[in-house]
């Protein structure tokens, strides 16, 4: 059985928010508008972060982040939601169903990525935008709240091809939006439970790290710090 | 079928449990999306993919487009394309929201009202504006004034370029002016050094240490796609070896927090570091000596002819001794010396020019000195160096039928380059737009503005805006309104770049010839919209005699098809590829043979069509007669230019910071403006998409609105707080925007982003932000010409403290 992961390797990342458009685009995001954005309301499923901006009078640092969901092997986000609208897949994807989602929010509280979104207003895509939305992914109604989804439309479709070609689904065959958009190739997906996959590789560096692994969620996105230079890779 | 939550959960229910209760058991996704938003119709049918190439920048991405029954559903790079390599920007991936766009125009739209707003307009049908346009055109061509004509556009190196040259070259005027300058700091200096008219491109991939003077290296750069690709590689790509950047700039960028350091300097002060370093290269012998000598003059004797008495050694040392520079810069002499010995010492090593942007190339000034410390560093036509594009080998056009007053029209002088300046046919679009309202030379009748949009992105918009406005006819090309259209007389309709066919050639700052094919995405264009190339041919049949005789093909494809045929007789080259097949051309070609798959121009044709194009990815290292032109044959220092220009950057330019010499820090002081572009509005294009707008400064989370930067010592000694509103004034006009207290910005310094504050540009564009470029004052950079936006200063003063937030009353 497959385990979906991400590396995100922050010494090629450019914070240039490709990842953040294509994951829009992928997935049939609705633009919310100036007042919704004012409000903290736009929605996206992938976010840049900030950290590190120095207090005033030192040396001020920028550290830009991209963080999707984590897709966590213990997800806090599963525990609480009263309907079991957002559960945990037999691949380690954590999805989201909406038909279920009674838009308590609970699981955005509990999610400490905050990469959960809800849906204050109906999604509106202004004549003639509807007709540039996938048929692969469905839009969300008001009321509910929707994640990422490591695009696993995409799995579907992949593993629909491998079968057609009669062959075991390859590396490469599922990639999500965000990584197969990236300039700079800072992003990996892949299967951690192949040991011979990229990101399985990535993951032995000694530049990996998981964000507030702390907290004992088991993220399957792992970050690879900043290299030194003259250091190894 | 409108769909309450209470059957859309029933429906929801039905499918996950499989039992089909109440819901036809044949219902796919889209009958789903259509359930929940009756306006939702997702398209149904069979999936393929064409291939075109991105407009939104210069970039010149290739890209795949997925459709699903014949419509676009998602953009994504070309796998196979040189330049995207099946990656693309966040521009590239919001392609389909322009394509969508609701305020797209469906006709043409006359101006019957004041200038300055759509409502001014009234649609018509296309004959009537064809019609007085050619009436015009005919005109001016029978009474023997066809230089009255201009055309003001962008630069994307495709058919619309092509065919806006042609048009005016057979029409009989000079005026063909780019409006977006941001190579043309970097073409001038490769020019006055190499002899080479181009602009350089930076083997970043292949080098291990950049030091960048304020480029916008990973932002709004040239080709930004190709760019971050290669940071990618000179990062982690090679096993063993990581390459460093070094960010010398005013303001910590985008690129600044991708950076191993940044180095704050003084606003303007980046040339002079460079300089500085040069001179540390020199004093402690650590240039490239074999590169100096065989390959440079000028080094230690002044230049032959060119009237500057120094050599650079000379001027280096008595000039850029470490002391001064570190006054002048604000940047300590251990710093200095540090980065000038890890530069030098690097294995591979490349310093790039402060380009901001499609609109701020920087200062002429500038990118001569980080030119200069390349040479130093032995870098020139070196992998990993500054390379030298080469152009494509297109078929040309037939020759022109002879016109004696289209010959004596074209003769003159451009109206935009007829006060001094070098002969490199650079645009000048603000001087144009003062020669206009001055009345100079000659007058302009008819001028027509396409990719681009002056009165927004020109460094003196309200000159412009006039302008415009005093020219008796302006057709303005545009799928949504730009702020130049609304001030003309005509706006025209125009296909989106994915719905027609074109060919254009490779980007700036990409070094090999490459070719890319645009195919539109569906069969029809848009109902009422017509290319720019297209309605131009038009206009040049109604005009007739020998202007429309100028455009032999019946459409563009047919024009498109007959370069290609060019390109196959170059007999060299290859169709775009894998990676594997770009190191199978390379090799072959190294060797001295011609490996093309493709053996007739028809397979040529058809190749392009399933690739995305012709590249040539063999780059000869080290061929001077090629790369370096100048009378010499050598790279020149120009120590003359760079002593004229130095001298006359001290004042004012040097007291740009608070705190440089003879500041007086004030009350309220006078601040050095520093202008920035970020990536998803670069150009001035972006803001008419909302997803780009959601994205445009991520370190201070800003979106949708216009901020200013300012250092909290410098805040604190005005009284400002975080998100205040404050308003911006210079001599020249002012602006507000809400205040950010952020020590990425040097302090006696506010930094203004570029790409907002529109008055056009449809529903999400227009009215939001500000545009800073409305500050700034006419100032010009000796020798070059070049927008001196740099000698822009100043005062910021609160005016609003509500709202929420931190540091709110």
């Amino acid at each position: 059985m497959a385990r979906w992961g991400m590396v995100i390797d922050l010494d090629r990342c450019t914070a240039c928010q490709a990842c953040v458009v294509a994951c829009q685009v992928e997935n049939n995001v609705p633009p919310t508008g100036a007042d919704q954005a004012e409000l903290g309301r736009s929605i996206s499923w992938l976010r840049l972060a900030p950290h590190g901006e120095a207090e005033h009078g030192t040396r001020p640092q920028m550290h830009l982040m991209p963080v999707p969901c984590m897709h966590c092997d213990n997800p806090p986000c599963t525990k609480v939601c009263p309907v079991q609208a957002t559960q945990i897949g037999e691949e380690g994807l954590v999805g989201q169903i909406y038909a279920r989602c009674i838009g308590c929010r609970y699981c955005t509280t509990a999610c400490p990525y905050t990469v959960r979104e809800f849906n204050w207003k109906q999604p509106d895509f202004p004549e003639p935008m509807e007709q540039g939305l996938s048929p692969d992914v469905s839009i969300r109604p008001k009321g509910v709240v929707e994640k990422c989804t490591f695009c696993h439309h995409r799995l579907q479709v992949a593993r629909d091809r491998a079968q057609l070609e009669d062959r075991p689904l390859a590396e490469g065959d599922y990639v999500p939006a965000c990584v197969e958009s990236c300039p700079a190739a800072a992003m990996t997906f892949g299967d951690l439970e192949d040991p011979n996959s990229e990101v399985s590789r990535l993951k032995q560096s000694q530049r990996a790290f998981q964000l507030l692994e702390e907290l004992g969620t088991e993220p399957k996105v792992t970050y690879l710090s900043k290299g030194e230079w003259g250091g190894q890779v | 079928m409108n769909v309450t939550r209470r059957r859309f959960l029933g429906f929801a229910a039905g499918t996950v449990a499989g039992t089909a209760a109440g819901v036809p058991a044949s219902w796919t996704l889209s009958d789903w999306m259509a359930a929940i938003d009756p306006g939702v119709r997702p398209p149904t049918g069979p999936e393929d993919a064409v291939l075109s190439v991105c407009k939104l920048c210069p970039g010149g991405c290739g890209l795949r487009v997925r459709r699903i029954g014949g419509r676009p559903v998602k953009v994504d790079g070309n796998l196979l394309h040189p330049v995207s390599g099946g990656r693309l920007c966040p521009k590239g991936q919001a392609a389909l929201q322009s394509l969508f766009h609701p305020d797209r125009l469906s006709s043409p739209l006359r101006r019957v009202g004041p200038v300055g707003s759509l409502d001014s307009f009234e649609p018509r049908p296309w004959e009537e504006a064809l019609a007085e346009i050619s009436e015009r055109l005919r005109l001016l061509h029978q009474v023997g004034r066809p230089e009255s004509l201009a055309i003001l556009r962008g630069n994307q190196r495709g058919v619309a370029d092509r065919v806006a040259r042609r048009f005016l070259d057979a029409f009989g005027s000079p005026t063909d002016v780019v409006v977006d300058r941001g190579e043309q700091a970097a073409t001038l200096a490769l020019y006055l050094t190499q002899g080479v008219r181009a602009a350089p491109a930076y083997d970043v991939r292949s080098t291990d240490y950049v030091l960048s003077f304020g480029s916008s290296l990973l932002e709004a750069w040239s080709s930004p796609v190709h760019m971050m690709r290669a940071y990618g590689e000179f990062r982690q790509g090679r096993p063993g070896r990581r390459g460093k950047l070094v960010q010398i700039e005013p303001r910590l960028s985008v690129t600044g927090s991708s950076a191993d350091e940044w180095i704050d300097v003084r606003p303007g002060s980046e040339g002079i570091l460079a300089l500085g370093i040069a001179n540390v290269l020199v004093s402690e012998g650590l240039y490239d000596r074999d590169f100096v000598s065989e390959r440079c003059v000028g080094f230690l004797e002044p230049l032959a002819g060119s009237g500057g008495r120094l050599s650079l050694a000379e001027l280096l040392s008595r000039r850029y001794g470490l002391e001064e520079v570190a006054d002048r810069t604000g940047v300590s002499n251990n710093v200095i010396l540090r980065i000038a010995r890890e530069f030098a010492t690097a294995r591979s090593r490349l310093a790039v020019g402060p380009r901001k942007g499609p609109l701020l190339p920087g200062s002429l000034f500038d990118h001569l000195a980080v030119q200069t410390l390349n040479a130093l560093a032995g870098n020139p036509d070196r992998p990993g160096g500054v390379l030298v594009p080469e152009e494509a080998p297109l078929a040309g056009w037939p020759e022109l039928p002879s016109d004696e007053s289209a010959a004596a029209g074209r003769a003159r002088p451009r109206l935009d380059s007829a006060e001094g300046g070098f002969e490199l046919g650079l645009s000048d679009p603000e001087r144009l737009a003062e020669l206009v309202l001055r009345g100079g030379f000659y007058p302009i009748e008819v001028a027509f503005v396409m990719g681009a949009d002056p009165v927004l992105t020109s460094m003196t918009p309200e000159r412009f805006a006039q302008a415009i406005e005093k020219i008796p006819l302006v057709v303005s090309f545009a799928t949504v309104p730009t702020d130049t259209a609304l001030y003309g007389d005509w706006i025209l309709p125009e296909t989106h770049f994915l719905e027609r066919w074109d060919l254009e050639t490779g980007p700036p700052g990409v070094p090999f010839p490459l070719v890319s094919l645009s195919q539109p995405v569906w069969g029809k264009a848009s109902p009422g919209t017509r290319s720019a190339p297209d309605v131009l041919i038009e206009l040049a049949a109604e005009v007739g005699g020998s202007v429309a005789s100028a455009f032999p093909w019946p459409d563009v494809p047919s024009m498109i098809r007959a370069e290609v045929a060019g390109l196959f007789a170059a007999r060299r080259g290859a169709l775009m590829g894998s990676e594997f097949d770009e190191a199978w051309v390379r090799m072959m070609e190294g060797a001295g043979w011609w490996a093309p798959g493709y053996r007739t121009a028809e397979e040529l044709w058809s190749g392009m069509r399933e690739s995305g194009g012709w590249w040539d990815p063999f780059y000869d290292h080290g061929d001077w007669r090629r790369v370096l032109l100048t009378d010499s044959g050598r790279f020149e220092f120009r120590t003359d230019l760079l002593q004229q220009l130095g001298d006359d950057r001290r004042p004012p330019y040097a007291l740009a910071a608070a705190g440089s010499e003879g500041e007086p820090l004030g009350a309220r002081p006078l601040l050095a403006l520093v202008l920035f572009e970020p990536l998803p509005v670069a150009g001035g294009v972006g803001a008419e998409l909302p997803f780009l707008q959601e994205l445009l400064e991520p370190g201070l989370e800003e979106s949708w609105s216009t901020w200013v930067e300012i250092h909290p010592e410098t805040a604190a000694r005005i009284g400002i707080r975080d998100h205040d509103r404050v308003r911006l004034t210079s001599d020249q006009g002012s602006i507000e925007a809400k205040a950010r207290v952020t020590a990425r910005i040097v302090e006696g310094a506010v930094a203004v982003p570029v790409g907002l504050g529109r008055k056009g540009g449809g529903r999400w564009a227009s009215g939001c932000g500000a545009n800073p470029l409305r500050l700034l004052v006419a100032a010009r950079e000796t020798v070059s010409g070049l927008p001196a936006p740099e000698a822009t200063r100043v005062r910021v003063a609160v005016v609003g403290r509500d709202g929420h937030g931190e540091g709110r009353a």
